[in-house]
C-alpha cells in the first residue's frame, strides 16, 4: 500500500507557508511572502514545496488550507481555521503542550489544547495591530532594522525604554520622540518587545495559562519577544524548530487524519 | 408621504401606539452609519449610530419619520434621543420622547411596575396630544390582544426552529421578527397564523411548497414574510444559542453558512421581542391596562443592560436546556459597557457549567464579517465531535 501524502497550506497576512507530509514525516516546507494575491501565493508555495520534495500535484492525496486567506485556495480539499491547525501542529511537535501562543502578522491568539491537540478554548486579538508582528514591522522600519536583527539589538540593551501606548500609531510617535531624545536604539527595541509581551501575557492569562507553553508564528523567531513574554508569564516557553510553519504543519496533519478516515 | 413613529428597544410598548392608531416602525439600523457622524461620537454604541442614520435618512421606512420613542435603557439610547431632538426636534414638528425604564433585575417589583405604568400613561397622553389622536380603552385592549397573538405565533416559529431546524434558517426568522416591528399587528396576526399552520402541516423538506400553497390569499405582507423563511436551514452542526447584543442577520447567516445551527437566542430584535405575556394578567381583573402592560414588560427576562448576573445566568441556562444548545455565542457591540461587563460576569459561570462560549464583538456592520469568520469557524471546530471535526 502506498503511504498517504498530504499538504497543509497556511495563507497568513504576511507569510504563506506550505508543508508536505508522508505518514508523519515532513517531506518539505516552504515559507514565502503572501504579497497582494493570496491565491497565487498559495499556488506558488505549493509548487515550491512539491519541487523541493520531487513530487507532482497528482501525488498528493489531500490538501488542507488554513490562515486568513484559506478561502481563496481553490485547489484545497477543505479549509480549517489556523486555530485548530496551530493546536494540532504544536501537539505533534511536543505532546505535553497545553497552551499555544501564536503571534502572526495581523493577529495574536492564545489556544488551549488537550493531549491530542484538539482545541478546548481560545482567545484572539484581531482588532488592531497592537501586540502583533505588524507592530514590530512598523517599528523596525522606523528604527532602520531588519526583523531578524531585533533580537540581537534587544540583547545589547541595559534596560528597557518606556513605551506606554498600546496603539501602533501612537507608539510609533513615542518611538520617534525617544529617538529624538537620544535614547539608545537597543533600549527602544527592548521597550517595544516588553509592550508586546505585556499585551500577549494579558491575553494568555485571560485564557488561563496551562503548562507547557509553546509559542508559534513568525514573532516566535524574535528572541527578544520570547524572553520578555517568558518573564511576564513566569513560565518556560517551548519553541518549535521553525515557528512559522506550525499552522501549515497542523493542516497537513489534519489532512492525514481526515483522509485516512475517508478512505476507510 | 406617510409618516411613522420610530422606536428601537424591545421594552417599547407598541400597544400604546396601536391604541392611538399611530403607525410605528422599528428602527434596526442598517449598514450605513454615516449620517450619525455629525451628531454622535464614533466611540458610542454602533447600534445607536446605525439607528440614528436610518431614522435621519428615512431609510427602509418607505415613509418619513414623524417622531421617535426611545427608552432610557442604556446611556447610548439616551444619547440617541438627544441626537434626534437636536437634529429634528427644533421646530416642535418632530416627536421625541424618552421613556423611563425601571431596572428590575428581571424580578417582580411592584414599585417598578407602578412607575413604569405611570410612564406609559404619560407617554399615551403626550402622543395623543401631538398626533391629535383620541384615547380609547377598547382600542387599547384590542391592541394588547393583537400584540399578544403575534408574540405567541412568533414563539411558535422559534419552537419550530428548535425542533425542526431544517425548515427555515435562523437568519430568516430574525428577519421576520424585525419585520414584525414594522407591520400592523392586525394585518400580521392572520398572516403569521396561516404561515405557522402551513409550516406545521408541512413535512420537513417540502415546507416551502405547502406553505406557499397555504398562503395564496395572504396578500403582499404574507409574501414578504414567507420570503424570509424561504431558505431551508440545516439540522446538522453544533446547536448554538446567541445572546448579548443584537446581531445583524448577515452574522446569523455566516454562522449557518459555516455549519452552525442557531437554535435559540435571547436578543432584543429577536426572541426577547416575543416574550412578554399579557394574556394571563388580562384575566386578572383590576383592568388597569397600563399596569397590566407595565407588569408584562417588566416581568420578562432581563436584558444585559439590567446587569442581573445571577438571574440572567439562570435564565440563559434554562434556555440552553430548552434549545439543547451545545455552545453559546456572546455578542457585544463595540463600546457597549453593559454587555462587556455582563460577558465578564457570565463567562466563568458558563465555563464552570461546561458550556463553551464564543466571544464575538462587532461594530454592527457587515464589514466585520471576515474577521468574525475565523472566530466562528474555530468555535465550530471546537464544538464538533472529534470524529467529524475536520
Ligand atoms: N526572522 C524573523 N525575525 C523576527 N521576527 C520575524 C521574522 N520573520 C517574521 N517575523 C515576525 O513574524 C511576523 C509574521 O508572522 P507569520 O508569518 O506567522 O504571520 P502570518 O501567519 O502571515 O499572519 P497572521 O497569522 O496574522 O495572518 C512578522 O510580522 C514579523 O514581526
Ligand atoms: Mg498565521
Amino acid at each position: 500500500m502506498r503511504l498517504m501524502i498530504t499538504a497543509g497550506i497556511d495563507v497568513g497576512s504576511l507569510s504563506t507557508d506550505a508543508v508536505l507530509m508522508r505518514d508523519g514525516e515532513t517531506l518539505s516546507q516552504i515559507i514565502i511572502n503572501t504579497g497582494a494575491m493570496a491565491r497565487s501565493a498559495a499556488e506558488r508555495a505549493f509548487g515550491l514545496a512539491l519541487s523541493a520534495a520531487g513530487l507532482r500535484a497528482s501525488d498528493v492525496d489531500a490538501v488542507i488550507a488554513t490562515g486568513y486567506g484559506r478561502m481563496s485556495v481553490s485547489f484545497a480539499d477543505s479549509q480549517v481555521t489556523e486555530i485548530s491547525c496551530h493546536g494540532r501542529g504544536s501537539a505533534w511537535l511536543s505532546p505535553k503542550v497545553r497552551t499555544v501562543i501564536d503571534i502572526g502578522g495581523q493577529d495574536s491568539k492564545a489556544i488551549r489544547i488537550d493531549g491530542k491537540g484538539n482545541v478546548v478554548d481560545f482567545l484572539m486579538n484581531d482588532k488592531c495591530a497592537a501586540g502583533t508582528g505588524r507592530f514590530l514591522e512598523v517599528m523596525a522600519q522606523r528604527l532602520e532594522l531588519e526583523l531578524a536583527e531585533l533580537g540581537r539589538e534587544d540583547q545589547q540593551a541595559a534596560r528597557a525604554a518606556q513605551i506606554s501606548s498600546m496603539c501602533t500609531v501612537f507608539a510609533e510617535s513615542e518611538v520617534v520622540s525617544l529617538i529624538a531624545q537620544g535614547v539608545p536604539r537597543p533600549e527602544i527595541v527592548r521597550g517595544l518587545h516588553l509592550s508586546i509581551a505585556e499585551r500577549t501575557a494579558g491575553l494568555a492569562n485571560r485564557l488561563g495559562l496551562a503548562p507547557e507553553v509553546m509559542m508559534t508564528g513568525g514573532v516566535a523567531k524574535n528572541p527578544g519577544v520570547v524572553r520578555a513574554l517568558s518573564e511576564k508569564l513566569g513560565a518556560k516557553i517551548i519553541l518549535p524548530p521553525e515557528p512559522q510553519i506550525v499552522g501549515a504543519l497542523g493542516a497537513a496533519l489534519i489532512a492525514q487524519q481526515k483522509h485516512a478516515r475517508q478512505s476507510v | 408621504m406617510e409618516t411613522v413613529l420610530g422606536w428601537v428597544c424591545a421594552y417599547t410598548p407598541e400597544e400604546v401606539f396601536a391604541a392611538l392608531g399611530i403607525e410605528s416602525f422599528r428602527l434596526c439600523g442598517g449598514e450605513n452609519q454615516a449620517s450619525a457622524v455629525q451628531y454622535l461620537p464614533v466611540n458610542l454604541c454602533p447600534l445607536a449610530r446605525a439607528c440614528l442614520s436610518e431614522g435621519l435618512d428615512n431609510a427602509g421606512t418607505g415613509a418619513s419619520l414623524s417622531g421617535v420613542v426611545l427608552t432610557a435603557s442604556c446611556h447610548a439610547l439616551v444619547h440617541l434621543a438627544n441626537a434626534f431632538q437636536h437634529a429634528r426636534g427644533g421646530n416642535g414638528q418632530f416627536f421625541v420622547h424618552l421613556l423611563d425604564l425601571p431596572r428590575t433585575f428581571g424580578r417582580e417589583d411592584d414599585a417598578a411596575c407602578r412607575a413604569f405604568a405611570a410612564a406609559l400613561r404619560d407617554l399615551a397622553g403626550r402622543l395623543g396630544e401631538f398626533y391629535g389622536a383620541a384615547w380609547s380603552d377598547e382600542a387599547f385592549l384590542t391592541a394588547i390582544d393583537k400584540q399578544q397573538q403575534v408574540r405567541l405565533l412568533l414563539r411558535e416559529l422559534y419552537r419550530m426552529r428548535r425542533e425542526r431546524p431544517e425548515q427555515f434558517r435562523a437568519a430568516g426568522l430574525l428577519e421576520v421578527v424585525r419585520a414584525a416591528g414594522r407591520t400592523r399587528k392586525e394585518e400580521l396576526a392572520p398572516v403569521l397564523n396561516s404561515l405557522v399552520a402551513s409550516l406545521q402541516d408541512a413535512g420537513s423538506g417540502d415546507n416551502w411548497d405547502s406553505a406557499q400553497d397555504g398562503m395564496q390569499d395572504g396578500g403582499p405582507a404574507a409574501a414578504v414574510f414567507l420570503e424570509h423563511l424561504r431558505r431551508q436551514g440545516s439540522s446538522l452542526g453544533p446547536r448554538l444559542l446567541v445572546t448579548g447584543n443584537s446581531l445583524p442577520p448577515a452574522y446569523f447567516d455566516l454562522i449557518e453558512d459555516l455549519g452552525g445551527n442557531v437554535v435559540g437566542d435571547d436578543l432584543c430584535q429577536s426572541y426577547r421581542y416575543c416574550l412578554p405575556d399579557t394574556e394571563q394578567t388580562l384575566d386578572g381583573g383590576g383592568r388597569d391596562l397600563f399596569m397590566t402592560l407595565a407588569r408584562s414588560y417588566l416581568r420578562r427576562p432581563a436584558c444585559p443592560r439590567m446587569l442581573a448576573g445571577a438571574e440572567r445566568f439562570a435564565y440563559l441556562q434554562a434556555l440552553i436546556r430548552e434549545c439543547q444548545a451545545q455552545g453559546v455565542v456572546y455578542h457585544t457591540l463595540k463600546f457597549c459597557d453593559a454587555s462587556i461587563y455582563e460577558y465578564a460576569l457570565l463567562r466563568n459561570r458558563f465555563m464552570e457549567a461546561g458550556v463553551p462560549v464564543l466571544y464575538l464583538e462587532t461594530e454592527y456592520r457587515d464589514a466585520g464579517l471576515e474577521q468574525a469568520r475565523t472566530r466562528i469557524q474555530a468555535f465550530l471546530e471546537v464544538l464538533g465531535p472529534p470524529t467529524e471535526k475536520y
